[in-house]
């Protein structure tokens, strides 16, 4: 019966008039140690909203985490954006981006997210098998047809680098085109499974990318080109990846001992294709448990407060040179142009190189680093674009349809400048001596012309030399 | 400004909660109600400030006229003055709201029928923060004191208080006079009161945060997609992903506006009660966004005259009230179609209950509460609901045939269905199931009561803070997605 009793609405209505009753109780009459545990809850809570107040009163200041964001500047008050509602709005992201404790918060999301619950903590980062990282656009890249490049655009694309390499090849420059690779290519057993599935769904296994299409024109083309894909896939063993792996588990760009590796290779066909004169030094490796930069920087992304333990490379670099004068080298490319460890842009004592990467550019060979957003910001580059005997542009595959950045149309707009004949007036270990006359006679030739403001046209050395 | 945000939890309201204590002390309400107005008009401001004089100017214009009411015994001066109260509050609310619409349709038809190719969108007028609620509200308690169930507030700070008060100024629930005209003058806010404020807030924070923004990116992914159809199941995935993301979303800012007024001691009256629990559409609208439509049931369907002047004037009465409730959600087509979807079942459901109750004398409201009907037409109206929402999320054609689309075309196993796939599958979508049926569904309610029936609610405490905790780590970190490197 009195199990029936409690189905009755006349019952149910009792039970929930009763509980209503019981709270109110509760609230009339409540025990000491409820009160106190009340009080607790609300304290405990009051003290998580009143948290950035106490750090700051307590003068913590927050730690820089890992990873470049624009960085909002501290709110400015007028009227004007006041009533528009944009005072408001820069308050928001200021406090955003420099909340007090901000840091912490971040160590402990991405701790629990990466270690309970085995998510990435970051939009941008992909976990496959065993932990391996993956930036989710070079998988879309790879896998899910990101940044596809359809036959307009690389005609477009070729059809500058072509008017570039002639140009180059008129004004006695040599124009050189690498194309860097990106990590999925090497280590598809550990990308995360999902995007393989979705190239198998669709059919696109053996779907052509955009890199396919681009080194094939390339190949086609007269331009000097070095495929850095083509090389590691041809020297795999000699490079002994299972030793000195071409990624760490935690990188989106290849390891620093690698890309040197093929840096060096690279070098190695520019003195081949050219007359040119380049420095050569030999990649010593030693492994340690010390992280260095890039080969954990998705990893440091992910700003955990633990991180896995690896093995890297830690390189050594010994040259091999006695000689101290080289080519004047302008170097563009994106991130992965920097492991290339081109030598020829940290050797030399009079020559001119621009090592332009990103948004950035190093000059006095490695020595100082600039930050720019547009091209003619970088100090004196227009003035010696008609000076450099060597142009490499590194382009990485999955950056076809934004190649160089727009640093090709940059010098296509400067091509009077640009076109400013170069001969070599440097000595290679290369030349005889006959050779190294002909060039001593040159750099007066030009060193005459230039006090004596004498024309003397490059047909002119060139038959000096031939002589 | 809004709740889940740092400058509100950080700044605002650890402000208020400081100063608030430190003046309860003395014990006196208009230094209290002082303390409150300021907050709140500063929190309006913040977001708003441009139509602050504005809305002062209403505001004194509605006080002027509920005085007027309240002074005037004659029934056609106080129509008069009842009339200029409506005439000018909605005057103002279609202005900010409406006149994009309206002089688009203006174009469109003057386009049509002259062939011509002006521009839409000639002007852009913002909409005032909150002004959906804040006029409904100002409305109520106008046309309440012409109807003698309030006396006029002749207190200005305290009727501005009141319409402006910040936990429920820019989302709701649109909150009657009557239910805070004796907490205006006099309240008491204990221990209680404050830990069940405090409580309920966590609550709405965590359903926002953890919940409801975790289905939203769901859902975005599949209705602002651009690269090809889905699938039906994705689709189906997107759509219940926002289907719940609504109700989280809406009930999570009722449940912190509910605690913060609880704090403070003020009572509002619930705004969500189990909607996805209703036997058929008609009953979802007795339980979801109770407030409004409990304001267009007083205010426009009983005026009307209800239920009560014959079936085909009941019909009429709801296809207005919900035509209405569509415009009042978004100044958008698709949001007067959803308006009428709903009244389309709400018109079913009143037919066979009619026909069924005063027709063939059969007790539908009783069989519809036995355990055998009631979970099928829970199931049924869910769908109903669900289907309905297609139309709230697509604000244009082009994302409606986008939708659509993913039901007759060929899947594409592109981008999108990778970003679903990683939010779905994984550990941590179990938890926000878990969350989302929790509070959906009422479980996470039985399991409240059933501890406080045992005084356990202790657990429940330890796993709001911890949540809680939680959430707002993930409000501070959640965005931060740095890169390597800047690039072009």
């Amino acid at each position: 019966m009195e199990e029936n009793y409690w189905k009755t609405k006349k019952s149910r209505k009792l039970i929930s008039e009763n509980n209503e009753y019981l709270e109110e109780n509760n609230e009339k009459h409540p025990n000491i140690i409820a009160l106190l545990l009340k009080g607790f809850f609300v304290l405990v809570i009051v003290f998580v909203l009143f948290l950035p107040l106490v750090l700051v009163i307590a003068g913590y200041k927050n730690k820089t985490l890992s990873g470049v964001e624009v960085k909002v500047p501290k709110p400015k008050f007028s009227i004007d954006k006041l009533y528009s509602g944009e005072l408001t709005n820069n308050i928001d992201d200021y406090l955003m981006q420099n909340l007090p404790g901000k840091d912490l918060a971040v160590n402990l999301r991405s701790d629990l997210l990466y270690n309970i619950f085995g998510v990435s903590p970051h939009e941008g980062v992909g976990i496959g098998k065993d932990g391996w990282l993956f930036s989710e656009e070079a998988l879309n890249y790879y896998y899910n047809g990101l940044y596809e490049v359809d036959d307009e655009q690389l005609d477009s694309l070729m059809k500058k680098l072509e008017e570039l390499n002639n140009i180059c090849e008129d004004s006695g420059k040599k124009l050189i085109v690498t194309i860097t690779p990106t990590k999925s290519r090497y280590y598809d057993e550990y990308v995360p499974e999902v995007n393989k599935i979705l190239r198998r769904m669709n059919g696109d296994e053996n779907t052509v990318r955009p890199y396919d299409k681009f080194i094939d024109r390339l190949n086609k083309s007269n331009i000097l080109v070095f495929d850095c894909i083509d090389y590691i896939n041809k020297h795999m063993e000699e490079m002994d990846v299972e030793n000195h792996p071409l990624w760490m588990p935690g990188s989106h760009h290849w390891t620093q001992y690698q890309g040197g590796h093929v840096g060096q290779a690279l070098e190695d066909f520019i003195i081949e294709k050219t007359e040119h004169e380049l420095p050569k030094y030999e990649l010593i490796a030693s492994k340690s448990e010390v992280a260095i930069y890039p080969d954990n920087d998705l990893l440091s992304l992910l700003n955990l407060k633990t991180y896995p333990k690896y093995t890297y490379d830690h390189i050594t670099i010994n040259f091999k040179t006695a000689i101290t004068t080289y080519p004047n080298v302008l170097v563009r490319g994106g991130s992965f142009l920097g492991m290339l460890l081109l030598p020829c842009c940290t050797i030399g004592d009079d020559n001119i190189v621009y090592h332009i990467e990103n948004k950035y550019y190093f000059t006095d060979h490695y020595m100082t680093h600039h930050d720019f957003e547009e091209y003619d910001e970088i100090k004196d580059l227009k003035k010696n674009l008609g000076k450099f005997d060597i142009i490499i542009l590194e382009i990485h595959e999955m950056n076809v349809h934004n190649a160089t950045f727009g640093f090709l149309d940059y010098l296509l707009e400067n091509k009077d400048i640009l076109s400013e004949k170069r001969v070599r007036t440097y000595a290679s270990s290369r030349d005889t001596d006959e050779d190294l006359e002909d060039i001593e006679d040159a750099e007066d030739e030009s060193n005459i012309a230039a006090d004596d403001n004498i024309d003397i046209s490059e047909d002119d050395i060139k038959e000096e030399i031939k002589d | 400004m809004v709740f889940a945000s740092p400058i509100f939890l950080f700044v605002f309201l650890t402000s208020i909660l400081f100063i608030y204590t430190l003046f309860s002390i003395f014990g006196n309400i208009h230094i209290l109600n002082f303390i409150l107005l300021v907050f709140s008009i500063i929190f309006y401001a913040y977001g708003c400030f441009s139509f602050l004089p504005i809305m002062f100017f209403s505001l004194f214009v509605n006080y002027i006229l509920a005085l007027l009411l309240e002074k005037y015994r004659n029934k056609t001066k106080r129509f008069v003055f009842v009339t200029i109260a409506v005439v000018f509050n909605l005057l103002i609310f279609f202005f900010y709201k409406y006149i994009n619409l309206f002089l688009n349709i203006f174009i469109d038809i003057n386009n049509f029928i002259f062939n011509g190719d002006n521009p839409r969108d000639i002007i852009n007028i913002t909409i005032p923060l909150g002004i959906s609620f804040y006029t409904f509200q100002i409305l109520s308690y106008v046309i309440d004191v012409y109807r003698k169930k309030v006396h006029a507030n002749n207190n200005f700070f305290s009727l501005i208080l009141y319409a402006m008060f910040f936990p429920q100024l820019i989302a709701g629930p649109i909150v009657r006079y009557k239910d805070v005209a004796d907490s205006l003058k006099n309240r008491e806010s204990n221990i209680v009161d404050i830990y069940t404020g405090i409580r309920r807030f966590a609550i709405g924070f965590i359903k926002k945060i953890l919940f409801a923004n975790y289905l939203g990116k769901i859902s975005d992914y599949v209705f602002y997609n651009e690269y090809g159809s889905v699938g039906v199941l994705f689709a189906i995935i997107g759509l219940l992903a926002f289907t719940f993301q609504i109700f989280l979303d809406f009930s999570a800012y009722s449940d912190m506006a509910i605690g913060l007024a609880r704090i403070f001691g003020f009572r509002f009256k619930e705004n969500f009660n189990l909607p996805f629990l209703s036997f058929n559409t008609r009953e979802v609208w007795e339980r979801w966004h109770i407030s409004l439509s409990s304001f267009f049931k007083d205010y426009v369907y009983i005026p009307l005259g209800g239920s009560r002047k014959g079936l085909n004037k009941r019909i009429r009465n709801l296809l207005i009230v919900f035509i209405l409730s569509g415009f009042w959600h978004g100044a958008s087509w698709n949001y007067v179609t959803w308006g009428l979807y709903n009244a389309v079942f709400v018109i079913i459901d009143t037919l066979i209950f009619y026909f069924c109750e005063e027709k063939l004398h059969i007790n539908l409201t009783l069989i519809s509460k036995t355990i055998l009907v009631r979970p099928i037409g829970i199931v049924i109206t869910f769908i109903i609901w669900t289907i309905g929402m297609i139309l709230f999320k697509c604000e244009t054609m082009d994302i409606f045939n986008a939708f659509m689309s993913n039901f007759n075309e060929p899947i594409v196993y592109s981008m999108t269905i990778k970003n679903i796939s990683n939010k779905i599958f994984t550990p941590y979508f179990i938890l926000v199931l878990i969350g989302t049926f929790g509070f959906s569904f009422g479980i996470f309610k039985s399991i409240n009561n059933l501890l406080n029936r045992i005084k356990l609610y202790i657990i429940l405490d330890i796993l709001i803070f911890v949540f809680f905790l939680y959430a707002v780590i993930e409000m501070i970190a959640g965005g931060f997605n740095p890169f390597i490197y800047f690039r072009f």
